[in-house]
């Protein structure tokens, strides 16, 4: 079954899973830090497991597109054929979309850089968003 | 000849986002693994299933207090995401209450 198919099947089957936890990531050239959000379909997908295939499929599609003369994907196979991750808690749903969804720089780098800031937080934990672009990660 | 079924033709990707809340929050979607709230008025949409290649069409509307100024054009637009911004009637990125998109394209 394509991956298309599987994330179609469990959107229709699995209740979503709206999780508490936010990541918050910011560089030396971000105006303000970004603040990713899971998707609760794909929460419960990665939860449920069977559904998504490792991340490194994610990391290897990515170097495709990164060459200059790409022009669209050919190793698809690999989101479909490659053998599914399996269930996951929710920490562990959590770091797989941070290794998918976040710049790799910004997480490979996240005990060794000085420059670099990464924060798994709880939702309630964010300010209101009045002065949403003068928000920084506090030291 | 291969036959061609309503799949082929249905979105690759849709949400609907609360995006004037606290933190964005998802109503409903299909095909997307997260959303990246950038700053205000401007929001990255994530897939599961990455499209075959950069040329998709895309589709976005916002509630009253914002308009879409801008909709996949992420630089360099990617297979793996799309960008979305929104303005109010000064032209300041705003957040909009109402933020759904689709993006029709091939699926890797």
């Amino acid at each position: 079954m394509q991956l298309l198919d599987r994330i179609a099947e469990a959107k229709q089957w699995l209740e979503p899973h709206r999780t508490d936890y936010a990541v918050v990531y910011e560089d030396v050239d971000m105006d303000c830090c970004a603040v990713m959000h899971p998707d609760p379909h794909a929460m419960a997908a990665l939860i449920h497991g069977g559904v998504f295939p490792p991340v490194w499929v994610y990391w290897e599609l990515a170097k495709d597109e990164a060459q200059p003369d790409f022009k669209r994907h050919t190793r698809g196979y690999l989101l479909h054929d490659t053998p599914r991750e399996g269930p996951k808690t929710e920490s562990e749903a959590l770091l797989y979309l941070i290794m998918k969804d976040v710049p790799q720089h910004i997480w490979r780098n996240y005990e060794t850089s000085n420059s670099v800031h990464l924060k798994i937080i709880r939702r309630e934990q964010q300010p209101d968003r009045e002065f949403r672009n003068a928000w920084r990660i506090a030291a | 000849m291969t036959s061609f079924g309503p799949k082929h033709f249905a979105p690759a990707a849709w949400f609907s986002i609360d995006a004037d809340a606290g933190t964005p929050v998802f109503f409903d979607s299909f095909n997307c693994s997260s959303i990246t709230d950038n700053s205000a008025g401007k929001q990255t949409a994530n897939f599961s299933n990455a499209l075959s290649n950069n040329d998709f069409a895309t589709a976005a509307c916002c509630g009253e207090t914002a308009t879409i100024s801008g909709f996949g054009s992420n630089t360099p637009k990617t297979t793996s995401a799309v960008s979305l911004r929104s303005n109010n009637s000064a032209g300041v990125a705003t957040d909009s209450p109402n933020l759904d998109g689709i993006v029709i394209g091939d699926v890797t």
